[in-house]
């Protein structure tokens, strides 16, 4: 029953899939089509990773954007549609269902993921093995761990918002565009509150005026109750 | 909800209430129903009468604000897999995955209900004419409400729930429709419960018949009680003047009236003879007593309730049942 949920729940999400997809590989097509019009190919084949390594990191960038649309289709497509009528009149718990929807959207989310992790992999081997005798240094910044653990909380945000939204209104469109407007609006808001407070202030609170930390925290208290919320609303819902 | 009632009664609801908020008013208001068990129940009522918010509760898609009900001896709200188990569920329109081959929409039933019997759907699909290898959603109104009963009884269930399931579709399809549900009344003795607004097909196919309006249930009776003991009554009045006195006139068994000049009409339920002679008694002369169909009561019920005629007649139909 749980893989016939779950089959059904990737078909869904099929329409989101290919367009990460295509968003995953534009720009390393616009670069090939851009190198090969303006100069000539190059014979060089460590440049040529470097630059495509790059290309899929950036794809990598614009595909998540898709996480909250996922995110979304899971919450709110099926009630949209009325199929979630059809499958809530058979004997079947709201919780296998909500969590089948959960797992493909996690699934779903996690595949620009794991193209960025090994793409960031490649070019940090690339990278090294160009760097070696260089004084250029690292394309690499030394927080790099920090940096990550912002992009992780700003897309746990966002998944988080679309699916608090996803679970109280019909539609996945509105609910994406949310998950992908609320965490912008934290950080910015964030931004905002870390230049106003004085540097006493900064100092207790024990951070950095220019860190990661106060944004991942400010993305994190957003994530976290609306994915709980989320889900209660999901499971408790009064209809479909 | 008593327990020795869950034997008789296939459907059984206690002052069924729902509430939303943005309507203020209840959409269900305090509704008893009960359907007998082996029985074919027509929910009859207007647009907005309730009739859709009261199925969608039985099935459990909505909590009831207060009251309860239950499908055989199961309460939907506290056990809502176990209740689906034993229900079939046909709503005004397929809400299927469109996107579904017919064939992999039953497989995906299939593997949701653990009593299906894919050689009895196999068979219903090739009676209904219905490709297996069709898309769901590329299905005419019709063979869409064919393959929506064929799902639903694809688990040989107890109760069969339809929620104005002809709407729409054409008089073929609604009585090959139709013939399939009573195939399968026939074949397996299971509940129907049936909402539409065809009160000639319920009419026809109801053995018992509930009347919801604004919420609350007007008339529940056996069918052939309600056709058998309501009456219209025709008669002519001496003198117009006589129009004001029989205006106010309440005989007995009044469910609604109407005066054009000299022209009373009324119908009566129940005490058709004593009504006659009320209406004798005011002075009127070619009294005439016609038989109604379901659609004449209906209309008749709805606008004696609007004129508050049916009150008192209210409890009493109910009791009927």
């Amino acid at each position: 029953m749980f893989m016939m949920l779950i089959r059904k729940d990737f078909h869904l999400q099929l329409p989101v899939l290919i367009a990460s997809g295509l968003l995953f590989i534009a720009p390393t097509i616009i670069y090939l089509i851009i190198d090969a019009a303006i100069s000539t190919p190059t014979t060089e084949q460590e440049p040529l990773i470097l630059a495509l390594s790059a290309m899929t990191m950036i794809g990598v960038l614009i595909a998540s954007l898709t996480i909250p649309a996922f995110v979304g289709v899971a919450a709110a497509r099926e009630r949209r549609e009325r199929s979630a009528e059809f499958l809530e009149a058979m004997p079947v718990r709201r919780l296998t269902i909500v969590t089948s929807r959960a797992v493909v959207a996690l699934v779903c989310s996690l595949m620009p993921a794991i193209v960025g992790t090994f793409a960031m992999a490649t070019l940090m081997w690339v990278e090294s093995g160009i760097s070696k005798g260089s004084e250029s240094g690292t394309l690499f910044p030394n927080d790099a761990g920090q940096l990550f653990l912002v992009g992780f909380a700003t897309v746990l945000a966002a998944a988080g918002v679309a699916w608090f939204v996803g679970s109280l209104i019909r539609s996945e469109v509105l609910a994406a565009a949310l998950g992908i407007g609320v965490p912008i609006a934290v950080a910015m808001a964030t931004s905002i509150a870390m230049s106003r407070m004085s540097d006493e202030v900064i100092y207790r609170l024990g951070i950095y005026r220019d860190g990661p930390e106060a944004y991942a925290f400010a993305q994190l208290a957003i994530a976290i109750p609306c994915l709980i919320a989320g889900t209660i609303i999901a499971l408790r819902r009064t209809s479909p | 909800m008593s327990s020795d009632s869950a034997g008789e009664f296939a459907i059984e609801t206690l002052g069924l209430t729902k509430r939303f908020k943005r309507h203020g008013a209840a959409v269900v208001d305090g509704l008893d129903l009960r359907v007998p068990r082996g029985s074919v129940y027509g929910f009859i009522g207007l647009n907005g009468a309730g009739k859709s918010t009261t199925i969608r509760m039985l099935m459990g898609l909505l909590r009831p604000t207060s009251g309860g009900c239950q499908l055989g001896s199961v309460d939907p709200h506290r056990e809502p897999v176990l209740a689906r188990r034993g229900v079939g569920y046909v709503p005004d329109r397929i809400t299927a995955y469109a996107w579904m081959r017919v064939s992999k929409l039953v497989g995906f039933c299939a593997a949701m209900q653990p009593r299906w019997d894919s050689a009895a759907v196999g068979q219903m699909l090739q009676r209904a004419r219905i490709d297996p290898a069709q898309r769901v959603g590329k299905l005419s109104k019709g063979t869409a409400a064919k393959l929506s009963l064929i799902l639903a009884l694809g688990h040989d269930p107890e109760i069969l729930i339809l929620d104005e399931p002809t709407d729409g579709l054409d008089p073929i399809a609604r009585d090959e429709f139709l013939e399939h549900v009573i195939g399968s009344v026939c074949d397996r003795g299971r509940t129907v419960m049936m909402s539409s607004h065809s009160l000639a097909d319920v009419q026809k196919m109801a053995d018992v018949i509930g009347l919801i309006h604004e919420g609350k249930m007007l008339l529940q009776a056996r069918t052939e009680e309600l056709l058998a003991g309501t009456k219209r009554i025709r008669a002519v009045l001496d003198d117009v003047s006589l129009s004001t006195a029989a205006s106010a006139a309440r005989p007995s068994a009044l469910v609604w009236s109407r005066i054009e000049g000299r022209q009373w009409t009324l119908t009566v339920r129940g005490s058709t003879g004593e009504s006659v002679e009320q209406v004798r008694a005011l002075g009127a002369k070619s009294i005439e007593v016609q038989d109604m169909t379901l659609d004449d009561i209906f209309r008749d019920v709805v606008r004696g309730h609007a004129a508050g005629h049916l009150e008192t007649h209210r409890r009493e139909a109910i009791a009927c049942s």
